[in-house]
């Protein structure tokens, strides 16, 4: 315990974790012990414990209130899209699409033009994610451009067409029925499609959680 | 803020899932000011924060009630190392900078500072650190997380955090002392 020479030298992991209080009691006596006779050791503890000091209590500048409107504005520019399925309503109908890759424009076979959608209605609704989200920070963006751009210029109903132009390709899932979600719960489709507009209400997020039952 | 959830977690029997005003009112914040800390400007801490926030709208609904502002700083922070990989990936093919970013309500340097209560010689070595050190250091000492929470945000071993923090605290000083001699022209 009271080992005190100074041919040897604590750790340098030793050094920080001392600084940090993140030794064992007993860890730190043996430290403190060795400290008060090294001053090599030492010099490395205030060394730490002055960058330490510049950095602890920083705050940090407040999000500027354009940042927090785009926040508060996410469960109405976001879909919430799982790697590979968008789920696209075409009036009554629900179908997945395939919303990323390679994806054939068939059009909009299964339902009406774009422009001729009920105004309100939520077009485009993904299964809320059962995994993060594979999407690169460029894609997010053009997301979010094409998205913001829709909020401001047209109406909901139209965001499925500028958000991801394959997932209006959803008209292919006619052709390609294994996309249509496939659920032997056949009121599963109306429940995802519930749990979205109660993504629109205030308590957002226990309809979603209880569209992925 | 981390208490608010916790409580409702302790009281309510089903966890009820905050509503979405409420997440944005109680985690913006932190997660602007670790975003700033870690890219050291406002317009890439604009970009964290907003993909923080839609990463959390879409996974939330799988939340399991627990540490809400751990998996915060995990989101952050990957996306902060992301967005440092993918820029040197482009740097390295010499494309040019990322020009899809969102106009940015990039504030004054003298509004950021009087802001921040961070001295801009101090941002400044800590933007010059190796971004993995960095995260460690603003994880340790200005977001106040312990070795452990850092070891699972980050995905790595006690070890490691410690010599990351241990290296980064001593580049830290380093690049002030470099800065340090001529802090007028620094500041730029």
């Amino acid at each position: 315990m009271t080992l005190t020479p100074t041919d040897f030298h604590l750790a340098l992991e030793a050094v920080v974790a001392y600084v940090d209080g993140e030794l064992s009691p007993g860890a730190e006596a043996r430290a403190s012990a060795h400290l008060s006779a090294c001053s090599q050791c030492s010099l490395d503890v205030v060394a730490q414990r002055e960058a330490k000091t510049l950095l602890v209590g920083a705050g940090g500048p407040e999000p500027p209130g354009t940042l927090l409107s785009r926040l508060r504005q996410i469960p109405f520019t976001t879909d919430l899209q799982t790697p590979n399925m968008t789920l696209v309503m075409y009036g009554e109908d629900v179908q997945w699409s395939r919303s990323a890759g390679g994806s054939d424009h068939n059009g909009t076979a299964s339902g009406a033009p774009p422009d001729r959608r009920p105004p309100g209605r939520p077009e485009a609704v993904t299964r809320p994610g059962s995994r993060r989200p594979g999407l690169s920070a460029g894609r997010l963006r053009r997301l979010r451009r094409g998205l913001m751009g829709a909020m401001a210029g047209l109406t909901v109903g139209v965001l499925a067409a500028s958000v991801a132009p394959v997932s209006v390709t959803a008209g292919a899932a006619t052709s390609q029925p294994r996309f249509v979600q496939n659920s032997d719960r056949p009121g599963t489709a109306s429940a995802l499609v519930g749990s979205f507009e109660d993504v629109m209400g205030p308590r957002l997020f226990s309809g979603a959680a209880t569209g992925l039952r | 803020m981390s208490e608010a959830l916790a409580d409702v977690a302790a009281d309510v029997a089903p966890w009820v899932p905050p509503s979405w005003d409420e997440v944005v009112r109680l985690h913006s914040a932190r997660v602007y000011r670790l975003a700033y800390r870690l890219s050291g400007n406002p317009q890439d801490a604009e970009d964290l924060t907003q993909e923080t926030f839609v990463r959390v709208f879409r996974s939330l609904a799988n939340y399991q009630p627990g540490t809400f502002e751990g998996w915060l700083h995990r989101i952050t922070t990957n996306l902060f190392l992301d967005l440092v990989r993918r820029r040197q990936r482009i740097r390295f093919d010499a494309l040019p900078e990322d020009t899809e970013r969102m106009p940015g309500s990039a504030p004054s340097p003298e509004q950021v500072y009087a802001d921040s209560y961070l001295d801009p010689q101090v941002q400044a070595a800590l933007d010059a650190l190796p971004p993995d050190f960095r995260v460690a250091v603003v994880l340790c000492d200005i977001e106040g997380l312990t070795y452990e929470e850092i070891a699972a945000t980050l995905g790595i071993k006690l070890g490691t955090v410690r010599s990351r923090i241990h290296r980064g605290r001593v580049q830290l000083r380093e690049a002030l002392a470099h800065l340090a001699p001529n802090r007028q022209q620094a500041v730029s």
